[in-house]
């Protein structure tokens, strides 16, 4: 079967559901979960920001690897489910105009390598005491894909 | 315009939120005039002189330079206010335990620093392109108030904490103040994000 079909169902759902509705009926209600979903990318790119440099070598080098990975996963997975409800109810209420749009595609692919990348890595970082070379590769993988997936989705209003 | 009353210089350009709130005491209210090079300027004329200019008119039509300035603006949220709300957490004891204040401002100092000037940078350049629009945006107003407000607890933390900082270890319990400015700083913080990402759906 032809798999862009099911996916552009789920699209038709969303843009139909009563969420989409709800979005779509008040004034208030899209910025004010634009604002939050500002603010929790803002919590999670300063997290991942301060936990990828660190194990590139840059910033709070007085804590070990560990301490600092295990300082900032509980505030950087806050801060992926806050971004991740507020953006499901965002794409709800433009779902149709999202199938349309390649930022939009692009903004997802990055946020599934991202947060693949975090999940994946996430205990071999809070276990660490040493940066290893593959470690700071993944550290970069990861910051690039974060700042990718931000800066498509900025992207999605420009296209 | 209507609501100039006929008794006004004509000097003066319409301002549209002061006209619209107050027409009826332009009389008796001091205006936000200022004086340039003896010529008197206010500073709605000045915001229109500002998105007026060839500069303004470039930057806000550019196919690639706006949207690159607005994306650095946003994205630089992560380096500048990220970088303040780690110190923010450990002040307010949520999180961060295992560095003190101390510890994390002056390993983050260079963030704060090159955070609040690309933050500044590409906001005056934003501002710029549509300074016209920001004077009569109210979310805009409140922005920079809320702005101003974290400025001053930061100055606040800076002058009665900071000497004091380097002594607390990690288990130590801060003072109240210090837990009451790391809040906040939280608050102002998501605030400015907040009425800063409303200007941009308001501005007409």
């Amino acid at each position: 079967m032809n798999l862009a079909l099911y996916i552009k169902s789920f699209f038709i759902w969303s843009d139909a559901s009563a969420l989409a509705n709800l979005m779509r009926s008040s004034t208030w209600l899209f910025p004010l979960i634009e604002v939050l979903h500002l603010v929790a990318i803002t919590l999670l790119l300063g997290m991942i920001s301060v936990l990828d440099l660190r194990l590139m070598g840059v910033g709070m080098r007085q804590q070990s690897i560990s301490e600092v990975a295990r300082d900032t996963f509980p505030w950087t997975w806050t801060g992926i489910a806050l971004a991740t409800l507020s953006g499901g109810c965002l794409f709800a209420a433009e779902a149709m105009k999202l199938w349309e749009s390649p930022p939009f595609a692009a903004k997802i692919g990055f946020f599934a390598l991202a947060l693949a990348s975090t999940a994946v890595f996430q205990h071999r970082m809070t276990q660490a005491d040493q940066p290893t070379a593959a470690l700071k590769w993944t550290a970069l993988v990861s910051l690039l894909l974060w700042f990718g997936t931000g800066f498509a989705g900025r992207y999605i209003a420009f296209y | 315009m209507a609501l100039i009353s006929p008794t006004q210089p004509s000097h003066r350009v319409a301002d549209p939120v002061f006209d619209s709130k107050a027409a009826h005491l332009t009389e008796t209210l001091p205006r936000n005039d200022a004086f340039f090079f003896g010529v008197r300027v206010t500073l709605y004329q000045f915001c229109q002189f500002l998105s007026d200019s060839h500069f303004g008119t470039a930057l806000r039509e550019s196919q690639y330079i706006f949207p690159i300035i607005e994306s650095i603006h946003v994205l630089g949220l992560a380096a500048s206010v990220g970088a303040i709300v780690l110190l923010d957490l450990r002040l307010t004891g949520l999180g961060i335990r295992s560095a003190t204040p101390g510890q994390i401002m002056s390993q983050l100092k260079p963030w704060y620093l090159t955070g609040f000037a690309a933050m500044f940078v590409s906001g005056v350049l934003l501002f710029w392109a549509e300074a016209e629009k920001c004077y009569r945006s109210p979310t805009f107003r409140w922005k920079l108030l809320f702005l101003l407000l974290a400025g001053v607890n930061a100055l606040w933390y800076e002058r009665k904490y900071v000497p004091k900082m380097h002594a607390w270890s990690r288990t130590s319990l801060l003072p109240a103040g210090a837990r009451l400015i790391g809040w906040f700083s939280l608050t102002c913080w998501t605030l400015v994000i907040g009425f800063g990402r409303w200007t941009a759906y308001g501005l007409r």
